[in-house]
């Protein structure tokens, strides 16, 4: 729990504004991570990462950041990048879109570039992750099968972070064996900066309904009514030991507020389960790890 | 105790009571060039390059005592042996070097190491202690040739003119716009001059720089057409902050283009209403600044305005060096 704002943030996809494809074409637009983008930087204009870091600061975006330098690692921009700017991308004919990366890709390796763009074109769930953390010396890169899957699950208990009730963590569970297993959590609420954390149409609603709802105090959290059920979408699931679901989940996004209380609460009383997944289910889904040693 | 020390008047050389670049007023200043954030009025005494004397005088008043050396001459202080050398930066500006008892201390101001034809070029002097600036001292600021950035000033303003459009080019008064001047194409029309800009300008002629033609505007703008100029084909550099005063407003419609080496980042905030952006700067860009302080030879190198912590780090990180952070609130930072 402690870093899974970090990483809500590093694993949010950005959108990529085009590639080309093995065959020269473009396929626009794409999602990458903003760690695969950030990766694939350091790696190509060879300095560290909290240099790279204070020229994102900078420049303010990524795409102005990745232009800027990657045109000048590679022996001085193109004149299309300085005059207009990756900003101005819309304004650029399809010639020039094709000229800026066919620039890009030719600074790249060729594994990299078949990794990149495998990665893509979505072929595989393949992400470029470092062996090593940041301030480190990263040239050493591991392909990791990853996996993202949507789930619906109960929401069973909250925790407030602040005292004026505008944001909480919420403890989603799922079905196994007649009852709910708490297994994935996620952010709730205003994010103090005017928006809202999970960016739901009926947040606002749903932030009142918590409130209306609270049970039992078990410490600092505090148990709701068992009956709302959520569309969740979670990346980088693993199964795993260490967690008592039996799997992990990364970057935990509410895709939706489910809001039919009576099919939520069947499965325990009809046995079925029309709405929450199963966490058997799950389990089955997942691939189960390869005896390389190397996963921990 | 250090030749040069770091105090919040400026730097100051204690055996030879003397100031560079100093904040307040004190006895003996030493100004590397006359940049309004370098040279502050109040001074005792002035000693300063030979060429910077007209400007100086110019800004801050035609009474101070100024006393002028050229590039290379040598005038001793109690003991300490002060030397000035070309920076490139502006006309008229110069680095600093101080040498008592076998330390040798370079004091660099600001500086470009690439030469633009109009100041004498930078030149690399060895010494144990170097003090950098690190206005752009980021890996994304590298700048083109500048040739280059003048074709395109000249085709935009070409452009302007076949359109019927006045073309207003924002630039420094000392140094930029000079540096404009020389590389304006005069077949496409006249290039007229920003009241400050023109004072520069004959201030610095005296001094012996050639920068091609130009038309004063210092009367106003309106009076340009009794003079016979087509305000629609010529080129109007003013400063930045003559968009503010009402010495715009005969003009009527316009285009607008700046000159900075921050406009290579569309974010850095000085975008404000201009239409064009040229990357051209009297600064040393990324590549610049490393070539500078590795050509000095300089173990300890001090790193003052602009992202000082940055280049330290990476001089400390990357090369080895002795690289420090001058105190933050000493010098402030300002834009060109």
């Amino acid at each position: 729990m402690k870093s899974m704002n970090q990483s809500d943030r590093l694993n949010r996809p950005v959108w990529c504004d085009a590639f080309l494809d093995e065959g020269g074409n473009l396929i626009f637009p794409i999602k990458v991570s903003v760690n695969t983008m950030k990766g694939w930087i350091l790696e190509r204009t060879g300095i560290s990462a909290w240099l790279f870091i204070e020229c994102q600061r900078f420049a303010g975006s990524l795409n102005e950041a990745l232009a800027l330098l990657m045109g000048t690692s590679t022996g001085g921009i193109t004149a299309m990048v300085l005059q207009h700017g990756f900003e101005r991308w819309d304004t650029w004919t399809d010639s020039e879109r094709k000229e800026w990366f066919l620039f890009l890709l030719s600074a790249m390796e060729v594994e990299e570039r078949r990794l990149l763009m495998s990665l893509l074109s979505g072929r595989s769930n393949a992400t470029l992750i470092s062996k090593y953390g940041l301030g480190k010396i990263s040239s050493v890169r591991d392909l990791k099968e990853t996996t993202s899957i949507t789930v619906n699950a109960i929401l069973l208990y909250v925790r407030p972070i602040d005292r004026m009730n505008t944001q909480y963590e919420l403890t989603f569970g799922l079905y196994k064996e007649e009852g709910y297993t708490s297994c994935l959590r996620a952010m709730l609420g205003e994010d103090g900066m005017g928006g809202w954390l999970q960016g739901l149409d009926d947040e606002p609603v749903l932030l009142d309904w918590i409130t209306d709802n609270l049970g039992e105090r078990i410490g600092p959290i505090r148990s709701v009514t068992v009956s709302e059920v959520f569309e969740l979408q979670c990346d980088g699931v693993e199964l795993s030991k260490r967690h008592k679901a039996g799997f992990k989940a990364e970057s935990v996004r509410v895709l939706k507020w489910l809001r039919n209380a009576e099919n939520a609460i069947a499965p325990l009383t009809a046995g079925n389960q029309s709405m929450v997944t199963s966490l058997e289910w799950v389990r089955d889904f997942l691939p189960k790890p390869q005896d390389s040693g190397q996963t921990g | 105790m250090a030749l040069v020390t770091f105090t919040p008047l400026g730097f100051y050389c204690a055996q030879a009571d003397l100031y560079i670049d100093p904040l307040r007023k004190v006895s003996k200043a030493l100004v590397t060039h006359a940049h309004s954030d370098h040279a502050r009025p109040g001074m005792q005494h002035y000693l300063c390059h030979t060429q910077s004397v007209n400007i100086l005088k110019l800004r801050l008043g035609q009474r101070i005592s100024v006393q002028s050396m050229a590039y290379g001459e040598s005038v001793w202080m109690n003991g300490v042996e002060i030397t000035l050398f070309p920076a490139g930066h502006v006309p008229g500006s110069a680095q600093v070097r101080l040498i008592y008892k076998g330390e040798v201390w370079v004091i660099s101001g600001d500086y470009k190491t690439v030469g633009d034809g109009l100041t004498p070029a930078f030149e690399a002097v060895r010494c144990h202690h170097f003090v950098t600036e690190s206005t752009f001292g980021l890996p994304i600021f590298q700048w083109r040739d500048q040739q280059t950035v003048f074709d395109d000033i000249n085709a935009w303003w070409r452009e302007n003119a076949s359109a019927g459009k006045p073309s207003v080019l924002l630039g420094y008064s000392l140094g930029k716009a000079q540096r404009i001047l020389k590389y304006l194409d005069r077949s496409v029309g006249a290039v007229v001059c920003h009241g400050a800009i023109a004072a520069s300008n004959i201030a610095l002629q005296e001094s012996g720089f050639d920068f091609g033609e130009w038309k004063d505007a210092s009367g106003g703008l309106a009076s340009l057409q009794d003079r016979g100029i087509r305000t629609e084909e010529s080129l109007i550099v003013c400063p930045p902050n003559a968009l503010r005063s009402s010495w715009i407003s005969p003009l009527g419609r316009y285009s607008l283009a700046n000159c900075s080496g921050w406009m290579a980042v569309s974010k850095s905030g000085d975008w404000g209403g201009v239409d064009r952006g040229f990357v051209l700067s009297d600064h040393a860009d990324w590549p610049q600044l490393l070539e500078a302080v590795l050509a000095t030879g300089a173990e300890h190198v001090h790193v003052t305005h602009g992202f000082s912590e940055v280049l330290s780090r990476y001089l400390r990180e990357t090369h080895q060096l002795n690289a420090d952070v001058v105190e933050k609130g000493m010098l402030e930072m300002q834009g060109e």
